[in-house]
């Protein structure tokens, strides 16, 4: 039997979203310090650091221990994570003198852009001088106090999680507030003398106090909640009121008194005020930088990055060796093309039942989802290690590969055209649901490769024609990850241009990206060719603000312009509703105006398929941008042709395309997370090896009840960033602020529409692909 | 033995509905050698996922007991007022729901490991009985009350706090675009 007690201690929750909030705090402080260390260290002692953390960790103890989940059948549980809440974490976060660290930590642009103006915004600032008036935090923390534990106001917040949040954010916020006046965070001012402490917190204690004597001494259960909630181990309601008083009583007036008798000290004793004002260190040692611990953060490889430079995958320890390694690149694509292979063999030759089957479960479940998620995290790591690599090589050991690819191929029309049938051979076949079919697109898919680069130049396969790359290229313009130079001043004076052109020992880029002038992560396959061929180690994987690319105007090295571009403009509009359409496919509405329309018409599913993709893909996002370019043109004022406009706005849907792909496919990943298991459970039976057991087919998922509300965020963020994008592409042809609200609107009209849309997508039931559910 | 004792409670103790931290105690009475606490959350209930708990304690001692079996089975109280049915988030699919019969509660199923849990899809609204079967050593007993299940809440309700990150968004940055005008001119003038 389990004993009870390591039960109540192993009451542990993990709020997702405060415990992400609190981690990322903890982060951004860490990353500002370490910073501070190296400019102002005696600021910035590590205790600051360890207060700072106390104080998140004083949350996370409120809000994810054991206290919060018996703080419901316990009043003096409830009251000690009110203390943590209001006389702890507030304290202990203040003394770590967050705001500096907090400024430098996040990126320096993000700061400065986003955070900065609002700090000098007046209206802002009069709210903060006016919270931060004595008076008004003091009366702020006390009336919080007494509201939340009057008896009506407790029990809102027991009855509701909401209500109960707002009252731990309302502890939390007022404390801060409180405790701001007596701790008094660097770099802010005093606005009362230090003596005014005193009676400050002393009255704050007398009213602590007649809050917690009245609890004690009362002779009823105020809480309804506690009278009725069952009593582990015989508790008595009306005890556990006058222990909760105790606590509230005790320990919350020493919190107070203590404070206020060290200041009275300090006053009365004048080498001990000397002490305090010296513990602020002066600017001379202030900028030495190997005081404090910066020689130490410095041989931990924690010192800043000069000049503020991003971070450089390759420059990591262990990681960044081994991302750039041509052995564990090409190990990788033997992984991959061994695990293809498998496909194949499943595919042709094992049971037709997608969820039984390799061929069934893996491309269409877990490598779509992984894929997507490394697009979003990092970057274009599958084209990285694609398995179709090796039997391109091959190809062209084999083969002349001395063809060049024909002009009017030079271009991404084939590519969407190809994508588009994809979307079309995928929805009217159902390919999900025919591991036979899926290994022949695979094996085609090998000998396409085969013979495009056996007989063609350069990359012509990866750049032309596979429209999982293209996915892959137009998705990854929205990654925090590119291969780009390090320093622009070292290609100045480089003449021998290895990137592109190669040495005899090491090929250059074979999509023809010339790193100097290379923008994005566009038609990059993260190959790496040009970071071993570079002669100045001058190519990095570095860090950028994710959709920059989408409305940055400038040229790029083998693409051009954007606005130049609009079989490119075509291509992403393909991606963007064939997102729409693709998850669309799986929802009931749809599949019924499917049946229905091969019922009434007598047509073929698949033409019933194809008249729904031209509809969805082409006809309507065609005229949608169309009308979105004519009429950023008319309202706007500009000379710009229609076309161009309509080219480089529709670059800017790429994240919402993107975020419906991410929750479309990340939706089967965690719906579908386990099933090769049971596959390959089978297949160890079916080779007679009694090693992996019998397929148990109704195994578990990764899908949890708050999928959903990942899907939805997925889709804000999508949003959000195509807004902006739109907002910054219209502010390059339109700087007066009318102007560019009335060339960007019609675009934001289409991204809210389709918002609208994939919301209305997701909400629907949908057809659980890939399982056996 | 599997005799079936089905206690309505009103019998040998009084069920009330009042609010624990978050949820809602539905039942909380005696069953055999059971003390025997029902929650539920959200505190109203509607129809789609509900958190059904159970703390077990002996009636004697009110010692949590954390060796017994517990399961939950769902039926639809029969001639109950209109009913609505619920949406299902995707993870749920087109796929009939899971079973309402049997099923089981586990004592790692959310944050307080006393409570035996599980997650339940109920289908629509109306009244719903629901019966929780405790199995501990030889001793069987049986639970039934009611739980009355309002309409599901609009969608769009339902996750406004996500629905209203754009328009955060939004203003956000016509202020952030204010405060920078704001700023410029005054540099300017300066």
């Amino acid at each position: 039997m389990e004993d009870p007690a390591n039960a109540v201690i192993s009451s542990w929750a993990m709020p997702i979203g405060p415990v992400l909030a609190i981690v990322f705090l903890l982060i951004v402080y860490l990353r500002g310090w370490i910073g501070l260390q190296f400019r102002v260290p005696l600021r910035f002692p590590l205790w600051r650091l360890l207060a700072f953390a106390g104080g998140l960790g004083a949350i996370f103890l409120a809000i994810a221990s054991p206290l919060d989940a018996f703080g419901g059948l316990l009043l003096q549980v409830h009251m000690i994570q009110h203390l943590l809440l209001m006389m702890v974490a507030p304290p202990l976060i203040l003394a770590g003198a967050p705001y500096l660290p907090l400024l430098s930590g996040l990126p320096r642009r993000f700061t400065r852009e986003v955070i900065g103006p609002f700090l000098i915004w007046t209206p802002l600032k009069r709210i903060g001088h006016f919270l931060l008036n004595p008076i008004v935090s003091w009366i702020a923390f006390t009336s919080s106090n007494v509201l939340w534990h009057l008896p009506f106001f407790y029990e809102l917040a027991l009855g509701s999680p909401a209500w109960h949040q707002f009252e731990h954010f309302c502890f939390l916020f007022t404390g801060i507030l409180f405790w701001w006046h007596l701790i008094q965070p660097w770099p802010s001012r005093p606005l009362w003398p230090r003596w005014a402490m005193i009676p400050y917190l002393i009255l704050a204690d007398l009213q602590n106090t007649g809050l917690a004597a009245f609890l004690t001494f009362c002779d009823r259960v105020l809480y309804p909640t506690y009278q009725f909630a069952p009593r582990l181990w015989n508790s008595n309601p009306l005890d556990d009121q006058v222990i909760a008083g105790t606590i509230m009583w005790v320990p919350g007036s020493i919190v107070f008194l203590v404070p206020a008798a060290i200041i009275a000290l300090q006053f009365l004793s004048p080498r001990l005020r000397a002490q305090t004002s010296a513990t602020i260190g002066s600017p001379r040692t202030a900028v030495n930088p190997d005081f404090g611990l910066a020689p130490l953060l410095r041989r931990l490889g924690l010192a800043p990055r000069p000049g503020n430079q991003p971070l450089d995958l390759f420059r990591v320890p262990v990681l960044g060796g081994v991302l750039r390694s041509n052995p564990f690149r090409r190990g990788m694509q033997v992984v991959m093309l061994m695990l293809a292979i498998a496909i194949l063999l499943d595919g042709f030759l094992g049971p037709q039942l997608s969820p039984m089957n390799l061929a069934g479960v893996l491309p269409w479940t877990h490598w779509r989802g992984l894929t997507v998620v490394a697009l979003l995290f990092a970057g274009n790591l599958f084209c990285m290690i694609c398995p179709f690599t090796l039997v391109r090589d091959f190809g062209r050991r084999w083969l002349p590969a001395n063809w060049t690819w024909p002009a009017f191929l030079r271009n991404k029309w084939m590519a969407a055209a190809l994508v588009g049938l994809y979307l079309w051979a995928y929805e009217a076949f159902s390919l999900w649901n025919s591991p036979w079919l899926t290994a022949w697109i695979i094996l085609l898919y090998f000998l396409s490769a085969f013979l495009v680069d056996g007989f063609f130049r350069g990359a012509s396969f990866c750049k032309y024609v596979c429209p999982i790359g293209q996915f892959h290229f137009v998705q990854s313009l929205i990654s925090p990850l590119e291969v780009k130079v390090r320093t622009p001043d070292a290609c100045r004076t480089c003449r021998t241009y290895d990137c592109i052109r190669g040495k005899p020992e090491q090929r250059g880029c074979e999509l023809k990206l010339f790193q100097p002038k290379k923008k994005g992560n566009m038609d990059c396959t993260f190959c790496m060719d040009c970071v071993h061929a570079c002669p100045h180690d001058n190519v990095g994987l570095i860090a950028v603000l994710p959709g920059k690319q989408l409305w940055n105007g400038e040229q790029r090295s083998s693409i051009g312009f954007f606005k130049n571009r609009f079989d490119l403009a075509v291509l992403v509009l393909v991606l963007v509703f064939g997102a729409l359409a693709n998850a669309a496919g799986m929802i009931a509405p749809v599949t019924a105006v499917f049946d229905r329309a091969q019922l009434y018409f007598g047509l073929d599913r698949p033409v019933v398929v194809a008249l729904f993709l031209v509809a969805v893909v082409l006809v309507l996002p065609g005229l949608a941008v169309w009308t979105g370019g004519f009429a950023s043109r008319r309202l706007g004022k500009l000379t710009a042709a229609t076309k161009s406009l309509v080219s480089d706005f529709t670059m800017t849907l790429a994240p919402l395309g993107f975020a419906m792909w991410l929750a479309h496919l990340v939706f089967h990943l965690f719906t579908a997370s386990h099933t090769p298991i049971p596959v390959l459970q089978r297949i160890a039976v079916d080779l007679h090896l009694a090693l992996l057991g019998k397929p148990n087919w109704a195994i578990a998922s990764w899908a949890f009840p708050q999928l959903l509300d990942f899907e939805i965020l997925f889709l804000d963020l999508g949003l959000m960033l195509s807004l902006y994008a739109g907002w910054k592409v219209a502010e390059r042809y339109n700087n007066s602020g009318k102007r560019c609200l009335l060339t960007f609107a019609p675009w934001a009209l289409i991204c809210v529409l389709f918002f609208v849309a994939a919301i209305w997508i997701i909400f629907q039931p949908m057809d659980m692909r890939g399982t056996m559910m | 033995m599997t005799r079936i004792i089905v206690s309505f409670g009103l019998v040998f103790f009084l069920a009330r509905s009042v609010l624990a931290d978050g949820g809602t105690i539905r039942f909380q009475g005696d069953a055999g050698s059971f003390h025997v606490t029902v929650f539920t959350l959200p505190p109203i209930l509607t129809a789609g996922a509900v958190d059904l708990t159970v703390l077990l304690q002996d009636r004697s001692r009110l010692n949590p007991l954390l060796d017994a079996s517990v399961t939950f089975d769902l039926t639809a109280e029969p001639g109950a007022t209109r009913q609505r049915a619920a949406w299902l988030p995707p993870a749920c699919a087109m796929n009939p729901p899971a079973s309402l019969t049997g099923i089981p509660a586990t004592l790692n199923h959310g944050e307080n490991r006393l409570l035996y849990g599980a997650y339940v899809q109920i289908p629509h609204s109306g009244s719903w009985n629901l019966k929780i079967d405790i199995r501990r050593d030889a001793e069987h007993e049986s639970i039934v009350t009611l739980l009355p299940v309002n309409p599901p809440a609009p969608r769009l309700l339902a996750y406004w706090r996500l629905f209203i990150l754009p328009p955060l968004f939004i203003v956000g940055f016509v202020l952030n675009r204010s405060a920078r005008t704001r700023r410029g001119r005054s540099t300017e003038d300066g």
